[in-house]
Order: C-alpha cells, then sequence, then structure tokens
C-alpha cells in the first residue's frame, strides 16, 4: 500500500492511500468527524476501527465515546504507525488507555458486541490477500445494506407482523415425511439444470427463491414453495402475473406490498440479526433462523430447521465465466460493469471464474454452513464456484440420489 | 416571448435552485459511505445538467441570455468521472461540497423581463 501525506485545501495534513483519498482534500479533520458522528452506535462495549492513517477517524471516535470503551484499531500497513506519531492527534492521542493500536492481527482482540466501524476508502486498498480482508468486506457490505435499506425493513416489518401468518412449525409438521429438498436459486446453471427437475417434480421437495420462480415455471415445473426476502417494491415482479398459487415464504422484512397482495398461502420468517424480529420471535416462541444476507442463504436454513438429509443446490453459481449473472427469464439479473471489484475463485469446473464481492460473500457463508450442518448437500453448478467440500453432481448422479431415496436405500 | 419559452425558463430556474442541495445531499451520501444511493442520484443529477446545458443552448439562440458556462461544466463532470473510474468517492464528494455547490449558488436565475 503506498501511502501519500498531502497538504490539504484547509491546510491539514491529508492522505491518499494507493491514489484514492482516505481523507477529504479540502476539509480531512471535519471530514472525518463527520463519518464517525453518523456511523457509531453507544450502546456497545467497545469499537474496532479499521485504518489509523494519520488518526482523524481516531480523534473523532475518541471524542465522541467515553473513554471507559476500548477503541481497538487494526492497521492496515505498518507505514501507518510512522504517519500516525507525526500526525497532530498523537500526543493528545497517546495518553488514552483505552485506545489500543494493532498491527498484527494475532493480537487482536475484540468482544461480540464491539462495533466495527471501517471507512469505506480504506476497504478499498486493502490487500485482498490480508487474511480480515473477506470478514471485513462481509462487515462492510452488510453494514451498507442495512443503513440503505433499514427505514424500509422497519416499515415492512410492521406490516407484515399484522398479517399473522405465523405458521412456520405447523407447516413443518405437514413436510416432515420428505427426506430431499433442491434449493432452486436463479444462477446461470439453471438454464440448463431446471430440465433435470421436470420428470422428479413430485419426488422431491422444490424450494425456489423467487427470481427463480418464472424460469420454472416456463417449463412447467411446479416448486413446493417459493420464499422471498428483498425489502424492496421490485420483488412484487418475480409473483406477479405467473400461474402460481402455492406456498409462500417471506421475510418479515420483505417487500409489505408484494406479500399483501399474495392471496394464498404465506408463512412469515423471523431473522436473526434483525433485533425487532429476534424480540418478537423471543416473545411468541417462534423459530428464528439465519438469512446470511441473501434469500438462498435464507432459503438453505429454512431447509435445515425442515430437517431434510439432503439439500442439491440447483442455479446457485455465487460467480461467472461470462457476463450475465442470472439465468435465463429469470427476473433479477444484470450484467458485470467494468468497475466491479471482481474476486477469483475455483469453480466446480476445476477452472476459476469471478465473482462479485456479494456473491462472495454468500459463498463464505455456504461454505461455512455446509461445513457444519448435518444436512448432505450437493451443487449441481458445473460453472459455478465451489462451495468447499460439497461435491457437485451431474444430472446422473442427481437421478441415482433420487432414485436411491425413493427406493428405500442411502 | 412565447410560451414555450417562459416555461423553458421556469424550469430552467427552479431546477437551478434545486440543484445546491442536491449536491450536497450527494456529498453526505458518499461521506457516510452510502455509495449505491450516492451513485443513483448522480446518475440523475447528471441528466438535469444535461438539460440544463441543453436548455441554455436553446434559449441562447432564442436571444435570451444565460450566465452558465457550459465549458465549466463539462470540467466539472469529466473531473467527477474521472474520480468515479477509481472509485474515489471522497473526492467525488469533495467536488460536489466544495466545487458545484458554489458554481451553481452564484449562478443567477433568468429574469423573465427580458
Amino acid at each position: 500500500m503506498k501511502l501519500e501525506k498531502l497538504v490539504a485545501k484547509d491546510g491539514r495534513p491529508t492522505l491518499k492511500a494507493d491514489g484514492i483519498f482516505i481523507y477529504s482534500k479540502y476539509k480531512p479533520i471535519e471530514d472525518a468527524m463527520f463519518f464517525i458522528k453518523k456511523e457509531i452506535h453507544e450502546n456497545v462495549e467497545g469499537y474496532l476501527l479499521v485504518g489509523l492513517g494519520l488518526g482523524y477517524h481516531l480523534y473523532a471516535l475518541s471524542n465522541l465515546v467515553s473513554s471507559k470503551k476500548k477503541i481497538i484499531v487494526l492497521c492496515l500497513c505498518k507505514e501507518e504507525i510512522k504517519l500516525f506519531t507525526d500526525s497532530i492527534f498523537y500526543e493528545e492521542l497517546k495518553k488514552y488507555p483505552n485506545i489500543k493500536i494493532v498491527t498484527d492481527i494475532a493480537s487482536l482482540e475484540i468482544e461480540l458486541d464491539y462495533q466495527v466501524i471501517i471507512p469505506n476508502a480504506w476497504m478499498q486498498v486493502m490487500d485482498q490477500a490480508h487474511p480480515l480482508y473477506p470478514f471485513l468486506m462481509d462487515i462492510k457490505i452488510k453494514q451498507m445494506s442495512y443503513k440503505r435499506f433499514a427505514p424500509l425493513m422497519n416499515e415492512n416489518f410492521k406490516h407484515n407482523t399484522q398479517l399473522s401468518d405465523f405458521n412456520l412449525p405447523e407447516y413443518a409438521n405437514q413436510i416432515k415425511h420428505k427426506r430431499i429438498a433442491c434449493l432452486v436459486s436463479s444462477g446461470p446453471s439453471l438454464n440448463e439444470t431446471k430440465e433435470w427437475l421436470k420428470p422428479i417434480n413430485d419426488e422431491v421437495f422444490i424450494l425456489s427463491v423467487g427470481s427463480a420462480l418464472k424460469p420454472l415455471l416456463s417449463r412447467g415445473i411446479i416448486p413446493n414453495a417459493v420464499i422471498i426476502t428483498d425489502s424492496q417494491s421490485e420483488i412484487a415482479d418475480q409473483l406477479r402475473n405467473c400461474r402460481y398459487a402455492g406456498q409462500i415464504f417471506y421475510l418479515c422484512t420483505a417487500d409489505y406490498n408484494t406479500v399483501r397482495n399474495y392471496k394464498y398461502n404465506r408463512c412469515i420468517l423471523l431473522q436473526n440479526g434483525y433485533r425487532p424480529a429476534e424480540e418478537l420471535a423471543d416473545q411468541i416462541d417462534y423459530p428464528k433462523l439465519d438469512t446470511g444476507g441473501s434469500v438462498a442463504t435464507s432459503a438453505f436454513s429454512l431447509l435445515e430447521y425442515f430437517k431434510f438429509d439432503t439439500v442439491i443446490l440447483f442455479g446457485q453459481d455465487l460467480g461467472f465465466a461470462g457476463k450475465q449473472t442470472h439465468a435465463l427469464n429469470s427476473t433479477s439479473g444484470r450484467e458485470i460493469q467494468k468497475l466491479e471489484k471482481l474476486i477469483k475463485v475455483d469453480s466446480n469446473n476445476g477452472k476459476s471464474i469471478f465473482t462479485t464481492l456479494n456473491l462472495h460473500s454468500y459463498l463464505k457463508w455456504f461454505e461455512k454452513k455446509t461445513s457444519s450442518s448435518k444436512v448432505k448437500v450437493y451443487n449441481t453448478a458445473l460453472h459455478g464456484a465451489k462451495i468447499g467440500s460439497v461435491p457437485f453432481i451431474n444430472e446422473m448422479q442427481f437421478l441415482e440420489i433420487i432414485y436411491n431415496n425413493y427406493s428405500g436405500k442411502q | 416571448m412565447n410560451d414555450l419559452i417562459v416555461e423553458t425558463i421556469e424550469s430552467y430556474n427552479i431546477y437551478l435552485s434545486k440543484l445546491p442541495n442536491g449536491c450536497l445531499l450527494i456529498a453526505e451520501k458518499l461521506r457516510e459511505d452510502q455509495i449505491q444511493v450516492a451513485l443513483n442520484n448522480i446518475k440523475d443529477f447528471t441528466e438535469g445538467l444535461i438539460w440544463l446545458v441543453d436548455a441554455s443552448d436553446l434559449l441562447g439562440k432564442n436571444e435570451i441570455k444565460v450566465e452558465i458556462s457550459i465549458e465549466r461544466v463539462h470540467e466539472f463532470l469529466n473531473e467527477i468521472n474521472d474520480a468515479l473510474e477509481i472509485q474515489d468517492y471522497n473526492l467525488v464528494a469533495d467536488l460536489f461540497e466544495y466545487e458545484l455547490i458554489e458554481f451553481f449558488a452564484n449562478l443567477d436565475l433568468i429574469k423573465l423581463k427580458q
């Protein structure tokens, strides 16, 4: 990382890292204060601040929070220490006993209820080979997403919870005889693999994410259930103008109008990590699910709750060789823009493919989940990302699994 | 002065007077790391600015004096574009907050008595 100290327009020092401004070119100290003021939560035990630089974010944080709260600062490169010791705030900040600066992650100790503060500029210049990069990037993506959608999520939660669709345990009882589930997402591999589902539609439990519904229906495949999670109104397209009248599962923060307008069987899901949902679930003794940040990861959690022996992933590409992100006819899908940060990952076909930061976050979630879950998981996305030790299966192997289950063999 | 010109002048003035606040909003969203929201706003801003430039060009051809410097607008758009290309959102925020707000705030509205 190349650090470059400059003079800002207001005469104060400012900083560039790898050609990008870490602080404002005009008013660096005010800019850092503005960011920290908007970012901090007060009801936490401490803070992990990523990036030291000239100490401006640290100065702002130490001035805004109680001196009893621990502040750990993670330097992303050792040169930051020299910069900091030359900083105008160094002499003041070095006296605070609650501040600890670490350059080595081995000496990083934080508690679960610390707030992680990551100025986006540091995230952009952080070395992708840094061991903490995927974790911090995952946290940052989720923080930015929550910040953007929190008001919408709260509004949806308020209305959805009044619909009284709290019937998850009852539904679980109805399907407990089924052993194999197919989780259908709308990655590009679904273009081919959805054909596998048609002959065995009635033999397995098919849970489709909302954006995969229309591709399935276009081939005459009717899923047993559909799951929707997005808080934005665009998801209405997923259920609109299609002849689906089956079960839907919806996250309590999903778009209220889409949910309300669906007149057939509905079931609400309450998620971990969203406080109002956690509190309500505890209050009414209702199951809580891990969402993982995407509809597919939420779907997997749901299938785990239903205690399926086996889950077969369809359309779970989590990456792409070409430029398209989703299957044809899906309501989702876009072209990858040249400015997007892409990460190289291993593919089930033995080669490498690219994935976006978001998809990489979901890939890591699946890897972690599948490594500890009791569920046997298989993947059908030949050109998709390899998910940990989840084996790839072709059509013959898929049919063999179904046949073995049907005939009682395992 | 025909109705179309009057309407165009009114729209021009309304849009111009809203621009400083719009620029501030973009800067704030960038500084709060609400990048996607800011980028959507920048897209709208750019389209509006192009309209403003086109309107000023047409008004000029109808002998209505418009103060906006098209060259300066192009310079700003190029600087913003260069900063976006390298994803230097702090710099983009600075451009909106410390350059563009002042630029638009100093432009006079078109007087309808012309």
